[in-house]
């Protein structure tokens, strides 16, 4: 801004620093551990750049230009503005992120979700969960995002800056990724809906294994793709006609048909780019954790009140719901049977195949949703081989969930279940937990219910069935780890 | 599916009630139909008892406005305005200060079997340093959930408590059979503060005053 001298720039800086410094600091203190100490640690070292590279910058231009006042002062001016800037980023992006964290659940439950990313990632992170008031689950993951901050201000720098940036990078030695989950904060105490997240932690498998990349580009549907573009053309531009009374200019009048099909693929490319992201991970989470992604995805859902429409980020929701039916019945092997389990997913089958049939798509979502039809299988296909390993199949399912499912019945938290073979009791599996959980919920939850006295409300006895879930699935990891 | 002492056959039902129940007893009970769970070590298995542990969760009481705990008026509002709860995850530990006292819960949840009932009992080594693990030592058969322990520094140095350290054990003695489990009001798996204020007594105690 003119008028603002380079004094005045400096001495907010200043300023500015020591209140994000004592910030962090503050917050830090609130946190309950464990802490995200790479984040901090990352944090910190950004605040330390930026006033590595300030005070190194303004030593440098001090010397070149040490004759011309004016222009010295210009620079000065221009370089604090530019630390102010990165400073101000921090403060409104990644400090939320440390206050939200301070509504933690009181469950220790991220060891088994570390556990599990660690199966998939070779990659070093840090996994921090957090608490949203907005009503949404989603993945941020930060790869390498202190480091790339200075990595940008030693682009623009000086030699002597740019070593005191790199030996400050240096040392830090920080992980390569650093994941944030955010989830509602309404649902921190629900071990059943929390399987969401399954979805989210699929997003940050993709992101590593960089699975999208296997199955993008794709060749557009071409019908619907030539029909986009012609409805495109014909779009009057700037109102009608008839208003103005001169001839009706068009899309195709302004930018060609050329240019018109370029707009129009390059929309459709970014559509099929996230929504193929949104397959991966419904289909990794369907594999990783088998029917409580479905439910818990269901019930979610529901909840938000979502319309069966697409959106420029997201299939149709009933579409979602299709696939992952689909996978646990034709892959998985799941509804094959008279089980509570295998008859609740079946029932779901025609219904949510009818929400899908009348999910409506146009313009991009159109060519993007025919594009996706057309090459499910080998989509599908190039996807599976990734989680295969992990998968949680009916097989699976029939041998850990109804052991644990008999003492979740009892109103015991399943911690442990007995190991015919070995004769002793062993750490029961944390997607055994949650799948009985959801069994329960779904199929015997009256029985479940039956177990309290009369005048508990029905809440305070879900709530009960949550806890016992979290309690399980924090004691089980203790038991597994302690070998 | 969980069989009863008669049906599992245990050397247990052929008990005097009140025998503690030896370490094969309580080996064999625990595969079938009692609960102290986790187990992490078998060594937590004794002759009568099983050692136990302490949570991650505790409740902490803080200076408030409150000025009295008056049981009879005492609901959950009041309770939070002089409670706080406190997280100590695993590796962490929480500083109990002299003649303080925090309410804390075991790490094992436990449930017993309509036959078997249960003592609390703090481990000596922890008492001789000053620290008091429960006052209500009783467990009543078809009990389940985990205990709530109070926890209370006698001595003069505070004491550094950690989680999945084992504070007491469970000692184990055989009961006339409950004819059906219990119904529960809440399976805590949590500390749970007081709630004497269900107490039916105290509308009848009040009735007396009224009555003259």
């Amino acid at each position: 801004m003119q008028g603002i001298d380079q004094k005045t720039y400096l001495d907010v800086f200043e300023q500015k620093l020591y209140s994000l410094r004592k910030l962090v600091q503050d917050l830090q203190r609130g946190l309950p551990p464990p802490q995200p100490e790479q984040f901090i640690q990352g944090l910190n070292l950004i605040i330390d750049a930026v006033e590595t590279f300030l005070s190194c910058r303004i030593a440098s231009l001090q010397g070149a230009l040490a004759g011309n006042s004016d222009a010295l002062a210009a620079q000065i001016a221009f370089h604090a503005k530019v630390a102010l800037q990165v400073l101000g980023s921090v403060h409104e992006q990644c400090l939320p992120l440390l206050h939200a964290e301070s509504q933690h659940n009181e469950y220790l439950f991220k060891p088994s979700i570390d556990r599990a990313v660690g199966l998939f990632t070779k990659s070093g992170f840090e996994l921090t969960l957090i608490p949203d008031f907005q009503y949404n689950y989603a993945f941020d993951g930060k790869e390498n995002f202190a480091t790339r901050e200075v990595e940008l201000l030693e682009r623009h720098s000086d030699p002597d800056t740019k070593a005191a940036l790199a030996k400050l990078r240096n040392e830090a030695a920080l992980k390569q990724w650093i994941v944030f989950l955010h989830f509602p904060v309404a649902e921190r105490d629900s071990a059943l809906k929390l399987c969401v997240l399954a979805h989210e932690l699929g997003h940050f498998v993709d992101e590593t294994n960089k699975i999208y990349r296997e199955l993008l580009p794709l060749e557009l549907d071409k019908t619907s793709f030539d029909e986009l573009v012609n409805a495109r053309c014909n779009t009057p531009a700037y109102g009608s006609a008839a208003a103005s009374g001169g001839a009706q200019l068009t899309f195709e009048t302004i930018f060609t048909r050329t240019g018109v099909q370029a707009r129009c693929y390059l929309s459709c490319n970014e559509m099929l780019d996230r929504w193929i992201r949104e397959i991966i991970a419904d289909i990794l989470a369907a594999h990783a954790i088998g029917p409580a992604s479905y439910f818990a995805f269901n019930d979610f859902l529901a909840c938000m009140g979502a319309e069966n429409a697409t959106s420029n980020s997201h299939p149709a929701p009933a579409f979602r719901l299709q696939l992952i039916l689909k996978e646990l019945k034709d892959t998985m092997g799941y509804m094959n049977s008279a089980s509570a389990i295998d008859s609740v997913l079946s029932e779901a089958i025609p219904r949510v195949a009818a929400g899908a049939a009348d999910a409506k798509y146009r313009d991009e979502a159109k060519v993007v949703h025919k594009t996706i039809d057309r090459n499910l299988a080998s989509l599908l296909a190039k996807i599976r081989p990734v989680v295969s390993e992990y998968s949680f199949g009916a097989s699976n399912y029939r041998s850990t969930v109804p052991k644990i499912l008999e003492r979740l019945r009892r109103g015991i938290a399943p911690i442990e279940v007995l190991d015919e073979v070995q004769g002793q009791m062993s750490a029961a599996s944390v997607v055994g937990i949650l799948n009985a959980g959801w069994e329960l919920y779904k199929t015997d939850r009256a029985g479940f219910y039956g177990k309290f006295k009369d005048d508990v409300p029905e809440l305070e006895r879900l709530g009960s069935l949550n806890h016992l879930l979290f309690k399980a699935v924090e004691a089980s990891e203790v038991k597994r780890r302690w070998k | 599916m969980e069989m009863s002492a008669s049906e599992s056959g245990s050397a247990a039902e052929s008990l005097p009630n009140g025998a503690v129940l030896s370490k094969q007893i309580l080996w064999e009970r625990i595969k079938k139909d009692l609960v102290v769970s986790p187990i992490l070590e078998k060594s937590q298995v004794g002759d009568g008892s099983v050692d136990i542990s302490l949570g991650t969760r505790f409740i902490r009481s803080r200076r408030s406005k409150t000025t009295e705990i008056d049981f009879p008026t005492l609901d959950k509002e009041t309770n939070r305005s002089f409670q706080e709860s406190v997280v100590v995850p695993f590796g962490e530990h929480y500083i109990l200060h002299p003649r303080s006292f925090v309410l804390g819960c075991t790490f094992e949840f436990i449930a017993l079997p309509l036959d078997i009932c249960a003592l609390v009992i703090s481990r000596s080594s922890y008492g001789r340093a000053g620290l008091l693990i429960a006052t209500a030592m009783f467990v009543h058969p078809g009990w389940r959930g985990c205990l709530t322990l109070e926890l209370e520094n006698l001595g003069e140095i505070p004491i550094k408590l950690q989680p999945l350290s084992t504070v007491g054990q469970l000692v184990f003695l055989s009961a006339a059979k409950l004819s059906e489990q219990p119904k529960a009001k809440i399976i805590p798996v949590s500390p749970m503060f007081t709630t004497l204020n269900e107490d039916p007594r105290w509308k009848k105690i009040d009735a007396l005053k009224q009555n003259g």
